[in-house]
């Protein structure tokens, strides 16, 4: 018997909490990926040796193409947004016109990034390769950047 | 009072269960066939040639020593599942482009073919 009341008051305050707490509490996310994985460059392509032709047979269609004077860029990419937030508030609005809620929202783009540069001739002169999606959310959204300062180079 | 037992439990579940979820899915389309391709060879294959079989291209690109044309579409899948505290969203896209690289004169080059549009799919987000 007594497990038949527990049970009953643990639904009455499920109920309780389904009907108050989506005023109160709620945490939402969601995730945006865009683009397919980026290889890491291996041993297949070398700077001063590799052909444009063996970068598209191996890497396929880039992203991006830009020209950069008498070289020009190409770029294969992912990106990954990853959204979050908490609000916390107590739903008045129907006894007091007033809804108090503190909300605390985030957005992290990370980008997985491989920017192949080419001579004009289609020979691979430099590779870069990022792979932003390794951040962790948490630690890289809620990092402080560092304050601003400039460099003057002589 | 059993009555009024299973009613409470049918109004938890029901509060419990007050949730919804969507799914969609967008297409940007550019129709090419990726056979289309074996119609093309490099060193002979001219830019009107590629246009003639693809169709007018999505951008071009003015490189150093020539063009590049993009042919481009995409597919995209979303999801979203709101539960009663907690509401998840998963969206994703993928892409299928062939890129053509023509030298000054327009005769074709180089090109490449990349296929993941297919690949876009329904999830969630962890």
């Amino acid at each position: 018997m007594g497990f038949r009341f527990n049970v009953a008051l643990v639904f009455i305050m499920g109920f309780m909490a389904g009907v108050i707490l989506p005023g109160c509490i709620s945490y939402q996310f969601v995730r945006q990926l865009r683009g397919a994985e980026v290889m890491p460059p291996d041993s297949r392509l070398k700077a001063g040796r590799t052909t444009l032709s063996e970068v598209l047979s191996l890497y396929g269609a880039p992203e991006k193409i830009e020209a950069l004077g008498d070289h020009d860029l190409l770029i294969y990419e992912r990106t990954l947004y990853s959204n979050s937030g908490i609000a916390i508030g107590i739903p008045l609005g129907d006894f007091a016109m007033i809804n108090p809620e503190i909300s605390a929202r985030g957005r992290l783009g990370r980008y997985d990034t491989l920017a192949l540069f080419f001579t004009s001739d289609g020979i691979l002169r430099e590779m870069v390769y990022t792979k932003g999606s390794g951040y962790p959310y948490l630690k890289t959204i809620l990092e402080e950047q560092s304050t601003s300062e400039a460099y003057i180079r002589d | 009072m059993k009555f009024i037992g299973n009613v409470i439990v049918a109004l938890g579940v029901i509060s419990l269960c007050a949730s919804c979820a969507m799914f969609g899915k967008n297409k940007e389309h550019h129709g090419f066939d990726a056979r289309w391709l074996d119609q093309c060879t490099a060193g002979t294959t001219t830019a009107a040639d590629v246009v003639k079989l693809f169709g007018a291209p999505s951008h071009m690109v003015k490189l150093s020593n020539g063009n590049a044309y993009v042919y481009e579409c995409s597919v995209s899948k979303g999801m979203g599942i709101w539960l009663v505290l907690l509401s998840f969203g998963n969206y994703e896209t993928q892409y299928d482009r062939a890129v053509f690289f023509f030298n000054n004169k327009d005769i074709l080059t180089h090109y490449g073919l990349s296929k993941h549009a297919g690949d876009s799919s329904y999830g969630l987000p962890f």
